[in-house]
């Protein structure tokens, strides 16, 4: 029966779909790859139109059974090359090295909303200015009581500020509380022309500095000793990607404790503008107001700032990465490179 | 005009906060199109500043809110009726 007509005929239609499988599932792949920025959008139509131009006349006349057959091998194939889309070999082929979607702005948002929300509820938020006139004028009227409220968003960046310069818990603490209450006894001297937060903070910093002085106890680099101008090496560490924000290992102290020494380790004034730059999330004018520098020495003294710390966290908060990219989709592959 | 790694470097504080202008910010995005370097920078700064924002790194000491009020109510209670 080996020359049975209907036998060759069948082994010829096996032999013909096995070839028009792989050659839709190539194609398919090739397209995917070749495609750059997310935008996998091949239609069935497309694919249609591409496996007509492979296909005899005869063929043609299947064209229904190709659409349906190629929606098919489409999820297919596209199933597959999801992982491997993430692959860092992509640079090595001289494709594009970047893989948003979504601009680097947005993605920088959305990061931020993100780690927010992982977080309690934040004071960082800039405060409405004409609600805290309206609370100034009633605590000058006799509301005392409301004096808590409208400090309470300041304590953070308060502490935080004296911390950085005063270097020791306790004294942060003493100095936070006497700061406050020299805001409060000179409320009166509050004339709106900046946000009451930024001339807490500038209370709060002539305080620190007030007790370093008497103590005679300022670092050598203190803010008189160091200029703008002083030397250091701000090249970033150059290291492989690390895309993805480790902030679920955040829940281990050890990650924060890692942070915590880096900013300590800064030089006062770079300390100070992470501070209230980067940690408060205080806008440049005012920063510059709360430290009484222009807004140019802030934006030079952040950019060299986050430059010391990408080149001291960089190598070592990358051990923190999650195990796979939930953000960017950059995970273990990525670490070991 | 086509910068270099340095020039982007320079740049990106200013980049991230978008400080930069339209055309340096068009030049740094078409370098960061071929340049893994430079794009793992800018990625590892910016993770650094979203983790300083987080409220869990830095944390006011246990009971500090606490005791800065009872200061403060002191303070209140010693102005007077």
């Amino acid at each position: 029966m080996a020359g049975s007509p209907s036998r060759i005929g069948l082994l010829c239609l096996a032999a013909w779909l096995a070839t028009f499988w792989c050659r839709v599932t190539a194609f398919l792949k090739e397209l995917l790859i070749g495609r750059t920025e997310g935008k996998l959008l091949p239609t069935v139509a497309a694919c249609n139109l591409h496996i007509s131009g492979h296909m005899t006349p005869c063929q043609g006349l299947y064209s229904p059974m190709y659409i349906f057959f190629a929606r098919i091998l489409f999820d297919r194939a596209k199933n597959d090359i999801e992982p491997d889309h993430e692959s860092p070999c992509r640079e090595l082929e001289g494709r594009s090295c970047r893989r948003d979607i979504v601009s680097p702005e947005q993605r920088f948002a959305n990061l931020r909303a993100q780690t927010r929300s992982l977080t309690p509820i934040s004071m960082k938020n800039a405060p409405n200015p004409e609600i805290e006139a309206e609370c100034i004028r009633r605590i000058l009227a006799g509301e005392r009581q409301l004096f808590h409220e409208l400090i309470r968003p300041c304590e953070r960046p308060i502490f935080f500020l004296l911390m950085s310069i005063l270097r020791n818990e306790a004294d942060a603490e003493d100095a936070s509380q006497d700061a406050i209450v020299k805001i409060y006894r000179n409320l009166h001297l509050f004339r709106g022309d900046s946000q009451f937060r930024t001339w807490a903070l500038s209370i709060a910093r002539n305080e620190g500095l007030g007790r370093l002085r008497k103590a005679a106890t300022r670092r050598e680099d203190s803010l008189d000793a160091l200029s703008e101008d002083q030397g250091g090496d701000f090249t970033p560490a150059i290291l492989t990607s690390w895309r993805e924000v480790p902030t679920e290992a955040l829940e281990r102290q050890e990650l924060a404790a890692v942070l915590r020494q880096a900013i300590d380790g800064l030089p006062e004034i770079y300390r100070n503008v992470v501070l209230l730059r980067d940690i408060e999330e205080m806008d440049v004018r005012e920063t510059a107001a709360a430290l009484g520098i222009t807004e140019g020495a802030v934006k030079v003294r952040l950019h060299r700032a986050r430059a010391l710390l990408q080149r001291t966290l960089a190598p070592r908060l990358k051990g923190f990465a999650p195990q796979r990219g939930k953000l960017f989709g950059w995970g273990k592959k990525d670490e070991s490179r | 005009m086509r910068i270099d790694c340095k020039h982007v470097w320079e740049h990106i504080s200013a980049y991230i906060d978008g400080e930069v202008d339209a055309e340096l910010r068009a030049e740094i995005d078409n370098h960061l199109e071929t340049c893994e370097i430079c794009s793992a920078v800018l990625d590892s700064t910016r993770n650094v500043v979203v983790l300083c924002a987080d409220d869990r790194v830095f944390e006011l000491p246990a009971g500090f809110s606490e005791r800065l009020h009872e200061r403060v109510e002191a303070e209140i209670a010693a102005d007077g009726p």
